[in-house]
Order: C-alpha cells, then sequence, then structure tokens
C-alpha cells in the first residue's frame, strides 16, 4: 500500500485531479457536483495551512537548536528565539488566547517589536536618498525625476505651493506606473494559466518533490 | 566652495537621522495645518459606504499585522465607525492575519464601548449596534488566500458554528439571511499584506461583490491597477487617504494630524537627493575622475 502511495503515477494523478477541480470551474462553467468538489478542495486547504504552521514550529526549533549545539555566531538569539516561541506557544494552548499572559507578551514585545521595525524604515529612506540615489546616467535621472513628481503629488504640502506638479504626477501613476504593472499582473496570470495546463499534463513535478528524487535515482 | 560639496558628499548618517526624528516629531507635536485635497478614489470610497441601506452586510477584512498598523488605522478608525453609522447594517469582522484579532478588539475598544452589563469581549457596542444582534467577529481563519477563497466557495463551512470567542453565530447567520458569499453585499479589506487581490481574485470576479480597500504605501501600486480596472470600487492609499476619508467623515483622528509630518519629510527625502547629488557632483564624481 506505502509503496503505491509513494509512486510517482499516484501522486501525479492526484495532482492532475486536484488541478482539474480547482481549474476548470474557475474558468469554466461547470455542475454542481464538480464545484463541489472544488469547495471541498479549498475548504481543505485551510486545514492543511494550519498543520503547515505545525510543520514550520517543527523546522524552526530544528534549526534553531542545531545552531545552538553547534555554537554557530549569534547562538544565543537562537536560544532566545526558541524560548519566547515555546512559552508564547505553551502559554497560547494552556491558558487560552486572551490569558494575562499571552495578552502581556503580544501587547508588550511582539507588536511594538513589530511597529518599530517597520517605523526605522523612515530614518533609513532619507540617509539613503541622500546617499545612493545619485543620477549617474540617462535611467538614473529619470527614475529620480519620476519619484520627484509621485513625491510632490503626494505631499499635500507639495500639491499646495506647486499645484501643477500633481497633474504630472498622477499622469505618471495612472499611465507609466499602470502599464509597467498590467505587464506585470497579466504575465503572473499568463504564467498561472501554463502552470495550470502543465499541471493537468503531468508535466509539473517539481511541487511534489519528483524531480530531486529522480536525480538521487 | 569644493569644501561645501565634500561636506555634502559626506553627511554622516546619523544627521538625517536626528534631522528625521526632529522634523516628524515637531509636526507631529504642532501641527502646521496644512491644506488637504480629497482625492476622487477616496470620494468615491466615502460615497459607497455612506450608500449602504438597511439590510446590507459587510464584511470588513483586518488584513492588518503590527508593522502596518499604525498606517492603517487611521483607515479603519474612520471607515468602519462610518459603517456603523449606517442604520440596519451588518457586520462581520474577519482577519486574515494572525495578529489581526487584536487589531480588530483595539478597532471596537476605540469607536465603541461596552454593552451594559458587561466588560469584556466581545460585548461591545457601536453606534447602538450590538454584538451578536447587529455585528459578530469571526476572527482569524488561517492560509490567508486559501482562507479569502474557501470562505467565497462555502462560506458557512468555513466560518463554522462558533465566533472567534466560542459563541454560536448561525441563528445570527440565519436571521440576517447569510449563507453563502453571494449574500454579502460590501467587503472592506483594510490592507498590510495587499489581500485585496485576493477578494477580487474569488469574491469580485465570480460573484461580482463590491469591494473598497484601505492600504499602506507599498501595497498602493496593486490596488490602483484594480481600482482603475473597475474591480475595487474605492481605494484609501495609506496616511494620505485616511486623513481624507477623515476629513470627509468627519471622524478627525492621528491621519490628518500626521499629514503636515507626511509633508515634511516627503520635502526633506527630495532635499536630501538634491543635496545627495550637489555632493556627488562637486566632489565625488571629480575625485573619481582624478
Amino acid at each position: 500500500m506505502s509503496s503505491v502511495i509513494r509512486s510517482r503515477e499516484f501522486l501525479l494523478a492526484i495532482i492532475i485531479a486536484v488541478s482539474f477541480f480547482i481549474y476548470f470551474p474557475y474558468f469554466i462553467e461547470s455542475p454542481k457536483p464538480i464545484t463541489d468538489i472544488e469547495s471541498w478542495l479549498v475548504s481543505t486547504t485551510v486545514v492543511i495551512a494550519s498543520f503547515a504552521v505545525m510543520v514550520s514550529l517543527y523546522t524552526m526549533t530544528r534549526r534553531e537548536v542545531m545552531r545552538v549545539t553547534k555554537r554557530v555566531k549569534g547562538w544565543p538569539y537562537s536560544l532566545l528565539m526558541i524560548g519566547l516561541a515555546w512559552f508564547m506557544i505553551i502559554v497560547g494552548v494552556t491558558l487560552g488566547k486572551d490569558a494575562v499572559a499571552f495578552r502581556f507578551c503580544a501587547d508588550s514585545f511582539i507588536l511594538p517589536g513589530d511597529a518599530t521595525i517597520y517605523a526605522i524604515l523612515v530614518f533609513y529612506m532619507t540617509s539613503a536618498a541622500a546617499r545612493t540615489f545619485k543620477v549617474r546616467d540617462l535611467e538614473s535621472l529619470l527614475l529620480l525625476l519620476g519619484a520627484f513628481f509621485v513625491l510632490m503629488q503626494q505631499a499635500p504640502l507639495g500639491e499646495y505651493l506647486f499645484p501643477w506638479f500633481g497633474p504630472i504626477g498622477s499622469w505618471l501613476v495612472n499611465n507609466l506606473a499602470m502599464a509597467a504593472s498590467r505587464v506585470f499582473t497579466i504575465s503572473a496570470t499568463l504564467g498561472g494559466i501554463v502552470l495550470a495546463i502543465r499541471l493537468l499534463a503531468g508535466k509539473e513535478m517539481a511541487m511534489v518533490g519528483l524531480i530531486a528524487r529522480r536525480e538521487k535515482d | 566652495m569644493s569644501n561645501l560639496f565634500k561636506i555634502f558628499a559626506s553627511i554622516d548618517r546619523r544627521v538625517w537621522h536626528l534631522l528625521t526624528f526632529i522634523l516628524v516629531g515637531t509636526t507631529l507635536l504642532r501641527p502646521i495645518g496644512l491644506p488637504l485635497k480629497v482625492s476622487p478614489e477616496v470620494k468615491k470610497a466615502y460615497e459607497v459606504i455612506d450608500s449602504l441601506k438597511s439590510g446590507d452586510v459587510v464584511l470588513i477584512n483586518f488584513d492588518i499585522a503590527a508593522f502596518g498598523w499604525d498606517e492603517i488605522k487611521g483607515s479603519a478608525l474612520s471607515m468602519v465607525p462610518h459603517i456603523f453609522s449606517k442604520e440596519g447594517v451588518k457586520v462581520i469582522f474577519f482577519t486574515d492575519q494572525d495578529q489581526g484579532y487584536i487589531f480588530i478588539e483595539r478597532t471596537i475598544a476605540e469607536i465603541g464601548r461596552p454593552m451594559p452589563g458587561y466588560d469584556r469581549f466581545p460585548w461591545y457596542e457601536i453606534h447602538g449596534k450590538k454584538y451578536l444582534q447587529d455585528y459578530i467577529n469571526i476572527g482569524f481563519i488561517p492560509g490567508f488566500d486559501k482562507a479569502i477563497a474557501a470562505l467565497a466557495q462555502d462560506f458557512r463551512g468555513t466560518v463554522g458554528r462558533n465566533d472567534w470567542y466560542g459563541n454560536n453565530i448561525e441563528k445570527w447567520l440565519d436571521d440576517n439571511g447569510i449563507k453563502s458569499a453571494k449574500d454579502i453585499d460590501l467587503i472592506l479589506t483594510l490592507d498590510c499584506a495587499g489581500a485585496q487581490s485576493y477578494w477580487v481574485s474569488y469574491w469580485y470576479i465570480p460573484y461580482k461583490t463590491r469591494i473598497l480597500n484601505a492600504m499602506i504605501g507599498v501595497s498602493a501600486p496593486g490596488s490602483i491597477v484594480n481600482y482603475n480596472a473597475g474591480m475595487l470600487e474605492g481605494i484609501v492609499i495609506s496616511i494620505r487617504g485616511a486623513a481624507e476619508y477623515q476629513y470627509l467623515s468627519k471622524y478627525y483622528g492621528m491621519a490628518l494630524v500626521s499629514m503636515d509630518a507626511f509633508s515634511i519629510i516627503q520635502f526633506m527625502l527630495i532635499i536630501a537627493i538634491l543635496i545627495g547629488n550637489i555632493g556627488y557632483y562637486g566632489w565625488e564624481r571629480r575625485q573619481e575622475k582624478r
């Protein structure tokens, strides 16, 4: 039985079946039994995503324990990370997400720390603006001009002092940036459709590790 | 003169950091009150919420993590109370981020007050709307895009029987006629991680559900594309958009106050780029040529 489950053909059959039930009803009006299976599969991914959290916890713990035991550079941070992560898990699972200790850790460490790291960006941005945004060639000049007009349009003071910059900034955002962004979106979508066709044809094997196994074989 | 160029080319980064700190701090503590122009996309978002009718069901997604809260909270604290101010409108809170429920509660605590006889969540009253009568909080569902897709495919099955706090919500959903995604009239997604593209893929495209989106600055390009394509009804971009919404809805707050700091720091960025380039052409480039 286990050899059947681990066989390439079985995994391939699952990929083709799942791809069919997910992609087909998205693009083509399908009968209810097919859309029901689609719904079930999508709901199942939510359960799988929950289990994925446990897998990530396991791999994180394993990696950090190895760093500590091998005393690699910065190992005390690994120790701190394991301690804090497991403290949050134990408190959260045993006392619940509304427990005072859990909320205290979240409100006093995680949230301010997370917000601080993001807020620090403003300091780096200003010093980076002076040190790195230099007009070395035509391309960088165009990039800087674009940034200048958009900044002027975004800042209320810029719009107030130089109202004629607003339309230029809007034109850049709504035309040039939009065109580039749509190229990206359309390319990604076409890539998605190609992936769907490859999955349905059984050509996309990397996602189940079959390519790695083939190389090993 | 070359000394000046040399100074410009070698300003220590800590000088920029200190200048940033002083300018932002000063303008936050003493706002100047610079004029603000309301953009058409924010006006559209305001009009969509303002036109909500009794019986409409609004799903509010908190795609919010701590890093983006300070940037998005201006939108949350003006758009959410605006929705709650509309008579007869029912609201479902949801989050696709593990930290999101904290910000749902913070928002509710800020704009509401505990219901008589209660002192803890979820029993809060917002603009006269009571929990489990006018609104519910289904909390966090893991999977991010998968959760959004699952809600679209099988809303009741994904939500389950209970809310985030373990209260049975089946009767509330039945009473308000919410059987599937088709019964949701409007989605407001407050984004830090760009969830709007998934709402568009799984909700707008199959069901034509109306979607409003407020987001942090880095997520704006994707939202603008979908707004211009007509897939988002209105967008509120970063603190600037939030300030405009606060001005329109009259739920004044920190977004409006921080607009001056926003302006000042953007001007400082321009000045920093100018100084950097003057230093580069007056000193660095000459040194490179030698």
